[in-house]
């Protein structure tokens, strides 16, 4: 008699996505040690990730940088075919417009899940940036937060904002809901590192599970 | 850890009945027990009751939960002993086994002094008699069901939430409004329970129809089937198999039960 497991089969449904956006500011003060260390740690991003089996499925990556322009410098990609992309640094701190942009990508993504039958988790975004908004308009900023803050309160998304080197950590804290972590000096590797583990951990979990993240040793409130 | 579940000797009884709650092997997750739960029980007359449960991977002593809310909902079904197909009866009484646990809950997370969150599960719970079904679910999972011409359906379906990490509890505020109520008055040849772990591989998503390479071999086996013993294990062999693990890293439970063919129906 052939065994129970080899008679029945499964059905393929796609792996429910964990999207991941990282708003990156690569304005002029980015140039140098600073965007190196964020380069490399984009590629620690991905190589732990793809340690991960689920993850490598489950997480989905994007990236936004915002300088004087916001580009969709990488689109939606699973994990295992995230290729983080060379950043260069110039310019403004458009960074009002970025979380808009951010935001819309978000939704536009759950759109395409829905669209898709796909199930997914809670987006995530991810802001790094070192230095004050500048170079658009003032309401730009305020508009950004309010929406960030409906977002965050309908739990559209979790928003979480990191602050390097001079960053202006009290206007950021101002701009999300939760409170911005300043990084230690450049490590942009352990950041990643954390970042790569926290998704991990957020896409294998169950129904209702409140995900309790590793702690952020790379970073100071 | 299963409950008592006590049965008169298979072949006697209108269903036969297969269940088992195995634990999960999420890798990256600490070790926790297994918080799923069962249970089901035979009534005189041709009656199976039923309950899966799926106890919240974050609340601590969600496996008490999860066995707590099956065994007081079998007890209130079984105490009803006899079921007509008077639809306003069975939603009041199946509301009344979720009050009983519910109330359970609470009195034993007082015991415990926490929160009744921390003992938070799902909850489906139902009745199969000879010619009538019932199912009440609160959160994921679901019931699919072989009608008598071998066809499968999906009686009772995972609750929709925005997000696949994100459900409904009996301990919610809002577990009696979002409760879903499922009857039809006519005989089955087969349903099966299960939670959350198995609804990836069972149903085709996001319809939720049944997958019929799924259910099809798992009724033959129990219809087929020669010694419970021997089955029990097989089944359990097959929810904990490398292939199973694979493709899912949740607790698993799955409850089976299929019609003993019987002269009325002319089988």
């Amino acid at each position: 008699m052939s065994l129970l497991e080899d008679t029945v089969e499964f059905a393929e449904n796609p792996e429910p996505r964990c999207p991941c956006v990282l708003l990156l500011d690569t304005s002029g003060s980015m140039q140098g040690p600073a965007l190196d260390a964020l380069n490399q740690g984009l590629v620690a991003f991905r190589d732990s990730l793809n340690q991960d089996a689920l993850a490598r499925m489950r997480v989905e990556v994007a990236i936004v940088t915002f300088d004087s322009h916001i580009k969709v410098a990488c689109d939606f990609v699973t994990a295992d075919q995230f290729e983080p992309p060379q950043l260069t640094a110039q310019g403004l701190t458009l960074t009002g417009s970025a979380i808009l942009k951010a935001l819309d990508v978000v939704q536009a993504r759950k759109a395409t899940y829905r669209a898709n039958g796909i199930a997914y988790y809670r987006p995530w975004v991810f802001l790094i940036t070192d230095g004050q908004p500048q170079g658009e308009p003032d309401d730009m900023l305020e508009k950004a937060k309010i929406r960030l803050h409906q977002e965050e309160a309908d739990k559209k998304v979790a928003f979480f904002a990191v602050g390097v080197e001079d960053a202006d950590m009290q206007q950021l804290g101002q701009l999300v809901v939760r409170t911005p972590l300043k990084l230690k000096g450049l490590n942009f590797r352990e950041l990643f590192t954390w970042l790569s583990v926290s998704m991990q951990r957020v896409s294998h979990s169950r129904p209702d599970e409140q995900v309790a993240l590793p702690p952020p040793g790379w970073g100071t409130v | 850890m299963r409950p008592q579940t006590p049965a008169p000797p298979s072949g006697h009884h209108l269903w036969r009945c297969l269940a088992a709650s195995v634990c999960g092997t999420s890798h990256g997750q600490t070790q926790t027990p297994c918080q799923d739960a069962h249970a089901f029980q035979k009534l005189a007359n041709g009656v199976l009751v039923f309950a899966v449960a799926d106890g919240a991977g974050s609340a601590g002593l969600s496996d008490i939960g999860a066995r707590l809310a099956v065994a007081t909902a079998i007890e209130r079904l079984a105490a009803q002993g006899t079921f007509t197909a008077d639809l306003a009866a069975l939603r009041s009484l199946f509301r009344e086994a979720v009050e009983n646990v519910i109330g359970r809950l609470h009195t034993e997370a007082q015991t415990h002094e926490v929160p009744v969150r921390e003992l938070a599960t799902t909850l489906i719970a139902g009745v199969v008699g000879p010619d009538l079904a019932a199912v009440l679910q609160i959160g994921d999972g679901g019931v699919v069901v072989q009608w008598e011409d071998g066809s499968l359906a999906t009686f009772s379906a995972p609750h929709n939430t925005e997000y696949v990490n994100q459900t409904v509890f009996v301990t919610s505020r809002q577990a009696l409004e979002t409760a879903r109520f499922s009857f039809c008055e006519k005989g089955l040849k087969g349903i099966a329970a299960f939670t959350d772990g198995l609804q990836m591989l069972a149903l085709k998503m996001p319809e939720a129809t049944p997958h019929g390479p799924f259910f099809s071999p798992l009724f033959t086996f129990l219809k087929n089937e020669t010694g419970a013993e021997t089955s029990q294990r097989q089944f359990e062999a097959f929810l904990t198999s490398e292939r199973m693990q694979q493709r899912t890293a949740d607790d698993l439970t799955l409850l089976l039960a299929v019609r003993n063919e019987d002269k009325g129906l002319g089988l």
